[in-house]
């Protein structure tokens, strides 16, 4: 299926059976070429183009970019909710977590059509390689003693919420119990969330929700608690507020933050 | 003269990863009956002169991290069908008349084979995926299957938000709007998929693929909005649409979000006049008169600016995802691609 073409291209780029990789020339990355301004075809319209992107590059801050970035943030926190939504309706996931996926996976293949048995071989390599990535230097677990990390199947985050539903005006507080499983020292960092969204689309501000302590070093195998609290405003309506909870320096340490308000 | 050589470089690195794709996609469609009327059309979008961004991208990111780019190969296949099929069905929705300097499968072939070829080709894209499973092995496949679920997911919800903005002619729009809808329909299955899945691939799914979304989806926001400029001020013949068709529709560009937002409001009373107006009832006077308000209120160089920021900012967040890999030909070519997006104009 995957023939070469018979046709090779009548260009710099070539790609053989024994070598695949791409070759065609050009400045490189780090070479004085590279990074040279890229003026195209003779055009001032192009080269007026280029100045504007490297000053677009040199300005972090522009506001198209910094709403680019938080619209990115609360959508990849929506998709995570919702794919844990799904998870949960469609399999016992706790079964599966436990160690038992071979007897779930059992009864699903009972009723399963031929089609579908596929798919679930593939589910279950999916939940064992979840279960691999469970292994993390720092992991945020809820607030009960002794409970597992949680991990959804697609973006493998633990999920922190209140045991009760809240009322507008009140302030939620969450525990997070972050863990360090490394002999190393984590330095000092911090959180930030992201907006709380409901499936409307309403908001509760990222402003209202603080850390205690803002800042903590983590010693190795020590765990320390974080409370995440959540001012809810007097005006706020009845919903699901899901966002993303991320610390500063480490990429992988997320949680969601999931708040109902009745 | 090197700066010409690097941008038919560009050119010339995506029209070999396109010629691959294209190969390879040929061999996933049924030579049987129907032919007339179904496989006979499925060829046609894909083989009009298209850039092959997105199958590009997936396999120069799977080369740069190091992977072979035969692994991506299939992945790549199915991301184009899905583009493909996207672009039948966006034509019939738009009323689209031109696509790659041709006539629409509508517009030849008529609505209900149009429909019904794009149905064909989601359908198609699903054995490439399948026959990953040989080559790649299930735990691969699988997360590539949910790569793929997000991405088509997620282009639909964009596409329904989008078409209704029309269908309500919906005028009070922000920045924050256009910029929400362009992740959904345009960016995640432009660009973040594809330089997912291509990593993933790579690295035999252990890697965190998230690094690749700020760059994504900067960079396929910068690239539509260059495309809505073009559609506004290319040359039908190299750009391949009609000029001006996003008026025509009423498309929400950001050009047209900045007009209304910026204009008199008696100016806005009129426009949103006529954007209630069906297509085939607006006049070409005032698709005229349209384009002369965004010229007016600076629109169109307002959608320029942006471009130009968003395309900065994927620059900078490239070497978050590519930084600190070994310098090869597959790195810089998505290094280039993103300042060619922008001043492409075709």
């Amino acid at each position: 299926m995957l023939n070469k073409s018979k046709k090779t291209p009548k260009s710099r780029l070539n790609m053989t059976e024994e070598d695949s990789t791409t070759k065609f020339q050009t400045g490189g990355l780090g070479s004085k070429k590279g990074n040279k301004e890229w003026t195209g075809t003779g055009a001032g319209e192009k080269k007026k183009i280029s100045q504007d992107v490297i000053k677009g590059l040199a300005n972090a801050t522009s506001r198209v970019v910094r709403q680019a970035a938080s619209i990115l943030e609360e959508e990849v926190a929506a998709g995570i909710v919702a794919a844990k939504d799904v998870e949960d309706r469609l399999i016992n996931v706790k079964d599966l977590r436990s160690g038992k996926p071979d007897e779930v996976i059992h009864r699903f293949r009972r009723d399963a059509h031929e089609v579908v048995d596929i798919f679930i071989d593939l589910a279950h390599a999916a939940t064992q390689y979840v279960g691999g990535l469970a292994q993390r230097v720092v992991t945020i677990r809820g607030s009960e003693k002794g409970k597992k990390p949680e991990y959804t199947a697609s973006g493998q985050l633990p999920t922190l919420k209140t045991n009760k539903a809240m009322k507008p005006g009140e302030r939620a507080k969450i525990p997070m119990n972050l863990e360090n499983n490394s002999d190393k020292i984590m330095d000092k960092f911090g959180f930030h969330s992201t907006d709380l969204v409901d499936a409307s689309g309403r908001r509760i501000a990222a402003e209202k929700i603080t850390f205690t302590p803002s800042a903590l070093s983590l010693a190795p195998y020590k765990t320390q608690k974080v409370i995440v609290s959540v001012n809810i405003p007097a005006k706020t309506s009845a919903g699901i507020y899901s966002g993303l909870i991320r610390a500063t320096k480490m990429d992988q340490l997320q949680a969601i933050l999931v708040i109902q308000v009745d | 003269m090197p700066e010409v050589n690097r941008f038919e470089l560009v050119e010339t690195a995506l029209k070999h990863y396109k010629d691959i794709t294209m190969e390879t996609l040929l061999t996933f469609l049924p030579s049987k009956e129907p032919r007339r009327h179904l496989y006979d059309l499925i060829p046609s979008y894909p083989l009009r002169p298209g850039k092959g961004l997105r199958p590009g991208l997936c396999m120069a990111t799977c080369e740069a991290f190091g992977g072979n780019v035969r692994n991506a190969l299939r992945s790549a296949v199915a991301i184009e069908l899905f583009h493909n099929a996207f672009l039948i069905h966006d034509d019939v929705e738009d009323g689209s008349e031109y696509r790659r300097g041709e006539k629409t499968l509508h517009a030849k072939y008529g609505m209900e084979i149009a429909v019904n070829a794009g149905d064909a080709m989601n359908v198609l894209s699903i054995r490439p995926l399948m026959e990953n499973l040989t080559v790649l092995g299930p735990e691969l496949t699988w997360q590539i299957f949910t790569e793929i679920e997000h991405m088509v997911r997620q282009s639909v919800e964009g596409q329904a938000m989008e078409l209704g903005w029309v269908h309500d002619n919906i005028c009070d729009l922000t920045e924050e709007d256009y910029l929400r809808t362009t992740l959904k329909k345009t960016c995640w299955y432009t660009s973040i998929h594809p330089c997912r899945i291509g990593a993933l691939i790579a690295r035999g799914g252990e890697m965190n693929l998230d690094r690749f979304n700020r760059f994504g989806f900067y960079m396929g926001a910068a690239f539509q909005i260059q495309d809505d400029i073009l559609n506004l001020v290319g040359q039908r013949k190299k750009y391949g649409k009609e000029i001006g068709g996003d008026i025509w529709e009423g498309k929400r560009t950001v050009m047209l979000i900045h007009l209304l937002n910026n204009c008199t409001k008696r100016e806005k009373e009129k426009i949103k006049i006529f954007l209630s107006l069906p297509r085939k009832q607006r006049l070409p006077k005032d698709v005229k008169w349209v384009y002369s308000l965004m010229s007016k209120y600076g629109s169109i160089e307002y959608a320029r600016k942006n471009a130009s920021q968003l395309a900065g900012a994927a620059l900078r967040e490239f070497f978050v995802a590519y930084g600190d890999l070994p310098d090869t030909q597959a790195k810089q070519f998505i290094y280039d691609i993103v300042l060619y997006m922008i001043e492409r104009d075709i």
